[in-house]
């Protein structure tokens, strides 16, 4: 079998999707996200359970890889 | 040589191993085919600045191969050289994998079954296939354990499934006993060594630390593979 694209993206979507709704989003606009909606996401939901493990004026790249410049 | 650091002492263990480890697969061809994905992701308007996707593990894999870096190279062969081992040693009939495919198809040890994600694609069209035959699964069956089979061996690249480790759970709770999970890049560069049990691995490893049965290893070198056996 070879890649499946529509399979692919019907999960990135499912898996954005529960992501919104974990953060009190509409999972419902999964489909419609954008790059400048995936950026904020980032930023504002990459806590661990007990809270976010970075300081808050980090930027979205140094909280998705836990590194200050 | 001269051992000065850890990357240098990678070099030496990779100088004592079998030279045919990297599956017969040659360093000018990998980046060749890695500049060409990279190319096609700015190609598309992907924004790849320093600023966007930092040192993200899953962001920057081919991004690495293509920059030819002697250290890089040296630290992503002695992680093959680990996945390598652990998939001959347990010589699956089945064998799922879920991460940078190529490598572990071109073994040819078992019946390989590739997840169905963007590096399926890029193999697909960068790489040479021929000759190599596969089946695929989507991450969705996965999470939803939905299996079309017995998997008694799962390579698990574990960027690829840190959004949500029940895939992993999944895939060992199908394991027949005997059956062995090899996690590479387990150590997110590093950051598992400087965050421990905040780092989000750390999810992953604490709950297959406390699942019955289960014996979960690290080895810590270069990029990390960690191993789980399933004894009961």
């Amino acid at each position: 079998m070879a890649y499946d694209i529509d399979a692919d993206y019907h999960y990135i979507c499912s898996s954005l999707a529960v992501l919104i709704a974990s953060v009190g989003g509409d999972e419902t606009a999964a489909g419609s996200i954008d790059y400048d909606d995936l950026k904020t996401m980032i930023n504002v939901t990459h806590t661990i359970p007990g809270g976010d493990v970075t300081p808050d004026a980090w930027t979205a790249p140094q909280r998705t890889t836990y590194r200050h410049a | 040589m001269t051992v000065t650091n850890a990357i240098d002492m990678i070099k030496v263990a990779e100088l004592f191993t079998s030279a045919a480890h990297t599956s017969s697969v040659d360093s000018a061809t990998e980046i060749a085919s890695a500049e060409a994905i990279v190319t096609e992701e700015l190609g598309h308007g992907m924004d790849r600045s320093r600023d966007n996707i930092s040192y993200n593990d899953e962001l920057n894999v081919y991004d690495r191969v293509a920059s030819g870096s002697t250290s890089f190279n040296a630290v992503n062969a002695h992680m093959r050289s680990m996945q390598e081992m652990v998939i001959r040693m347990a010589n699956p009939s089945e064998l799922l994998v879920i991460g940078i495919p190529y490598i572990p198809l071109k073994l040819g040890i078992g019946n390989v079954t590739l997840s169905n994600n963007v590096h399926l694609d890029y193999m697909e069209r960068h790489m040479d296939i021929s000759g190599l035959s596969y089946d695929t699964i989507s991450l969705a069956d996965i999470e939803n354990a939905v299996f079309p089979k017995v998997f008694d061996m799962a390579s698990i690249h574990v960027p690829q499934v840190n959004h949500n480790f029940d895939i992993v759970y999944n895939i060992y709770d199908q394991l027949p006993v005997g059956g062995v999970i090899a996690l590479t890049s387990s150590n997110d560069h590093g950051r598992v060594f400087e965050y421990s049990d905040a780092h989000d691995y750390a999810d992953l490893f604490v709950t297959m630390q406390d699942t019955a049965g289960a014996n979960l290893y690290h080895m810590s070198a270069g990029l990390g593979v960690s191993v789980i056996t399933k004894s009961s």
